[in-house]
């Protein structure tokens, strides 16, 4: 589309319902960012020819309103603009989305706005982008039965955005607590290096293409689900506020604003992520057939032990080494394969009775076995994640003979779960093992019992790790 | 309807693989599988696509034999378009408003200059 005005320069795009529009003002650019934000200059300026403007109030914080009446030339009818800050960077940058009445005055539609100011010099190039973003869901029924002016309505129409308490049946929430500090969690949900290693439900990989996380700013990626489909995702960042609030809007089907709140607790963060819907049918129907609210709690679970993870051998793990005189494909068969097992797992003294060995994402090594005074024992992992011959990933607990969790027989409060990652690396014929365990989904006192209690857990796994050596070394088992 | 047609052309390109879909057919007539090309996606998945076009009335697809072309229909989109005219002409103008108003002002700065001032 050719520019009208001589003066400033337009582009727009109706299929990504965007327009962008730049113009150099000869002003100094603090004056002209003060022009935008100060009420008193808003109403000397704001709107087409002719418009006079009788009220303007301004919030200026991220999250605070902005609303600006506007009288017609002929004073016959009101429009009132309504807004909500969402990036305030003075002199520089300035985000709003607001909701706009459009030309036949029976439609609300909604659009997200970013002003950029340049300094040239005393000059100030200021550019203006515009996005659609869609039409206001709830606007039909606010606009039936509506029986006085515009700025009225609208005044109803911004309470209602204010107010959660009419969503509750049209959004999915879930709350967590991490033992993080703020400023990490939230580097977490915002830096691409981070986000991958733990976004989605359980069993879920992540790609990121793309993460430009400021207003305006897109988050493309693609989920690849456990059954190989791949599920393409773009976001669209409407709120950043380091490190507390995260607001974007899910643009690819199906569409819905997700609200990611961050506070502090005394160097814990409690999490709450809330995902609204434009109507309940929707929600219910992505409820039922993504069973998404399993997903968003795994999701927030998955951060957890990421965040656990990252906290580090130091405090939270159990890291084990041991160098092997055996190839490496030989440790691993003697890991995965029943017979083997059998031969050699347990700690000293310890006695294998059955094992049986599903070796998939998802599958099993259930095992029982008999200690030194004679009690039966059963445990088993879950294979999380399986790479031959380097690398294995489990979940760890005790359990009975069917394979339900059980408590540590000589510790009520060890955890039911422990994370194992065992990588596996050769280098002229011998192997080195590295075994790291930790907590998965336990409680506070669970984690410091095993914090306490990782130095027997070593002690426990040398004694096995030396059954493997002696078989190994047995020359029982040769590749 | 005028609402529910206006809402299903923003729904139909919220999709980035709809409007790539839409930018193609832009520069003519294509059957699914030139339309699939550019995409690693499944035949069924690009179906799914222009289906959701052609409920938007974003595409018709043709009778002709086997290959049906799909085909853009500009009118819905043309509401979208009308929409950012609006929104241009009302932001030109009040760039040209805030052009005056901050010539007056700093007018106004110079015949100050010399009084001490408080901001």
């Amino acid at each position: 589309m050719p520019a009208s005005h001589a003066k400033t320069s337009t582009t727009a795009n109706p299929l990504e319902r965007e327009l962008t529009l730049t113009r150099v003002f000869d002003a100094p650019r603090d004056l002209v960012f003060q022009a935008w934000t100060d009420p008193a200059h808003l109403k000397q300026w704001w709107g087409p020819n002719g418009f006079t403007t009788p009220a303007c109030e301004v919030d200026l914080r991220v999250g605070g309103a902005w609303k600006i009446v506007m009288r017609f030339p002929d004073g016959s009818n009101e429009h009132t603009m309504q807004a909500v800050y969402r990036e305030i960077l003075p002199p520089e940058r300035l985000a709003f989305t607001s909701v706009a009445l459009d030309k036949d005055c029976n439609r609300l539609l909604e659009g997200l706005t970013t002003l950029t100011f340049a300094d040239l010099g005393g000059k100030t190039k200021l550019t203006l982008q515009t996005r659609v973003t869609g039409l206001v869901s709830y606007a039909g029924r606010m606009l039936e039965g509506m029986e006085a002016g515009w700025s009225q309505s609208l005044g109803r129409l911004a309470e209602k955005l204010a107010s959660p308490t009419t969503t509750s049946d049209r959004e999915i929430v879930a709350t967590r607590v991490f033992d993080a500090p703020r400023e990490l969690v939230f580097q977490m949900w915002t830096d691409p290096k981070h986000i991958s290693n733990w976004w989605g439900p359980r069993d879920f990989t992540t790609t990121t293409y793309e993460m430009d996380v400021r207003p305006g700013g897109v988050w493309r990626h693609v989920m690849h689900g456990p059954d190989g489909t791949d599920y393409q995702n773009e976001i669209v960042f409407l709120e950043v506020v380091k490190p507390e609030r995260l607001v974007y809007n899910h643009v690819s089907e199906p569409p819905f604003q997700t609200t990611v709140t961050f506070a502090g607790q005394g160097g814990k963060t409690k999490v709450t992520a809330r995902m609204l819907f434009e109507s309940a049918t929707l929600r219910n129907k992505v409820a039922t057939e993504h069973h998404a609210v399993e997903g968003l709690h795994q999701t927030l679970a998955r951060l957890g032990e990421q965040l656990t993870r990252m906290a580090g051998p130091a405090d939270q793990e159990f890291l084990f080494t041991r160098v092997f005189d055996a190839p490496r494909s030989l440790i691993w068969k003697a890991f995965t394969e029943s017979e083997r097992l059998m031969q050699w797992w347990g700690p000293k003294g310890y006695t294998m009775l059955t094992c049986t060995v599903d070796l998939r994402p998802g599958g099993v090594f259930h095992y029982s076995m008999r200690s030194p005074d004679g009690r039966e024992m059963w445990g088993k992992w879950v294979y999380r994640e399986i790479v031959p011959p380097e690398r294995l990933v489990s979940v760890v607990s005790f359990t009975d003979a069917e394979g339900n969790l059980l408590r540590h027989p000589m510790s009520p409060t060890w955890p039911l779960e422990l994370l194992h990652t065992m990588t596996l690396s050769e280098r002229e014929g011998k192997t080195t093992l590295t075994v790291t365990g930790v907590p998965t989904n336990a409680t506070e006192e669970e984690r410091k019992t095993f914090r306490a209690g990782r130095n027997s857990m070593e002690a426990g796994f040398t004694g096995t790790l030396d059954q493997l050596a002696a078989y190994l070394a047995s020359g029982h088992d040769v590749d | 309807m005028q609402h529910d047609q206006l809402s299903s052309t923003f729904a139909a390109l919220a999709d980035p693989t709809r409007r790539a879909i839409l930018a193609r057919l832009a520069s003519g007539e294509a059957s699914v599988t030139q339309l699939a090309e550019p995409f690693e996606m499944s035949m069924p998945a690009i179906s799914k696509h222009l289906k959701v076009l052609e409920r938007a009335r974003l595409i018709t697809r043709g009778r002709e034999a086997q290959w049906r072309p799909c085909r853009l229909e500009a009118a819905p989109l043309k509401d979208i378009a009308e929409w950012i005219e609006h929104y241009r002409q009302f932001w030109e103008q009040s760039f040209d408003r805030l052009d005056d108003y901050l010539r007056k002002l700093k007018a106004k700065d110079k015949r100050h200059a010399r009084k001490p001032r408080k901001n």
